[in-house]
């Protein structure tokens, strides 16, 4: 067996690269072009019908006559509620599940599929 | 290299002044890139890999707390990127993470006929690629911050008493596999 002194040697002498001469140029580039990149536009076309409903909502329960407003019975509302997330809290998990195996399946292939030299 | 001129020049940047972080690549491109080099071994990939640990020293500039140097926090978050960057995508000589028996098996494989003690030497730092992720990165840096167990593990971010013990065991593997991977 290799002893201590020579491992440790042939780890520790290793000579240094020296980085490319257009090193700093390319990452300055990508540094500037990061710093200069426009801002993402916010998504106002997928995002509207959102905001609108929040301000019908807003202006509803702004002006909106509460006093016709029957009191929400809560409890019937969550025993109706109930059966119906079951079910798709059931089928959210089996879906969940299906995926995570297929997701270890493929990742398994992968490894098994890499070739090493 | 000062602290103070890395203070400085990072105080500019957050200031606005985009070309101090120029200052920032040229003094430390040399260790960032032989870093990179010694977690991947290929000259072209380290560049890439370089360049994208600036990229985000550079994005996440502002979250650096001083009570650190700033080599530390840089070495720490290129150290990061790295690793993730060779599970992502394996050297071509290391295995993905199938630990001491994927050694074994490429010992085999690797066995050269060793002319001289600088090929031997090759050999053996390429090895170092081949063991398990957690010794590999712990002897990467340990040889890489010139035997500073306390600078490993603050690039590391784990105590220095892990270090100490990965560094033993790594050593150990890698002792015991190499007259098969030298042919001897």
């Amino acid at each position: 067996m290799m002893n201590q002194e020579e491992l440790e040697r042939a780890l520790a002498n290793e000579s240094d690269i020296v980085p490319s001469s257009g090193f700093v140029a390319s990452v300055m580039d990508a540094v500037v072009a990061e710093a200069t990149a426009p801002p993402l536009p916010f998504p106002w076309k997928r995002a509207w019908p959102f905001a609108a409903g929040f301000v019908v909502l807003l202006l509803s329960l702004a002006f909106g006559s509460h006093a016709a407003t029957p009191v929400p019975d809560f409890y019937a509302w969550f025993k109706m509620i109930v059966p119906m997330a079951t079910g798709w809290v059931a089928g959210a998990l089996a879906m969940t599940f299906a995926l995570t195996a297929w997701s270890l399946y493929v990742a398994v292939r992968l490894k098994a599929d890499t070739t090493y030299v | 290299m000062s602290a103070e001129e890395d203070e400085a020049d990072v105080a500019r940047v957050l200031a606005g002044d985009v070309s101090a972080f120029e200052t920032i690549v040229r003094r430390w491109q040399h260790p960032l890139v032989n870093l990179a080099y010694r977690f991947c071994r290929d000259r072209g990939r380290a560049e890439d890999m370089a360049q994208e640990a600036f990229l985000r020293a550079y994005r996440s500039l502002a979250s650096w707390r001083r009570d650190a140097a700033f080599s530390t926090w840089l070495f720490a978050l290129a150290t990061n990127l790295y690793r993730s960057e060779i599970r992502r995508l394996p050297p071509l000589s290391a295995p993905l993470d199938e630990g001491v028996a994927t050694l074994d098996r490429r010992a085999a494989e690797l066995i050269v006929p060793i002319v001289d003690e600088e090929q031997r030497d090759r050999v053996i730092r390429r090895a170092v690629l081949a063991l398990p992720p957690k010794y590999r990165d712990v002897l990467t840096l340990f040889y890489f911050h010139g035997k500073d167990i306390a600078a490993s593990a603050a690039s590391l971010g784990v105590p220095q008493g892990t270090v100490k013990a990965r560094l033993s065991r790594g050593r150990d593997i890698l002792r015991s596999k190499l007259p098969k991977l030298l042919g001897n």
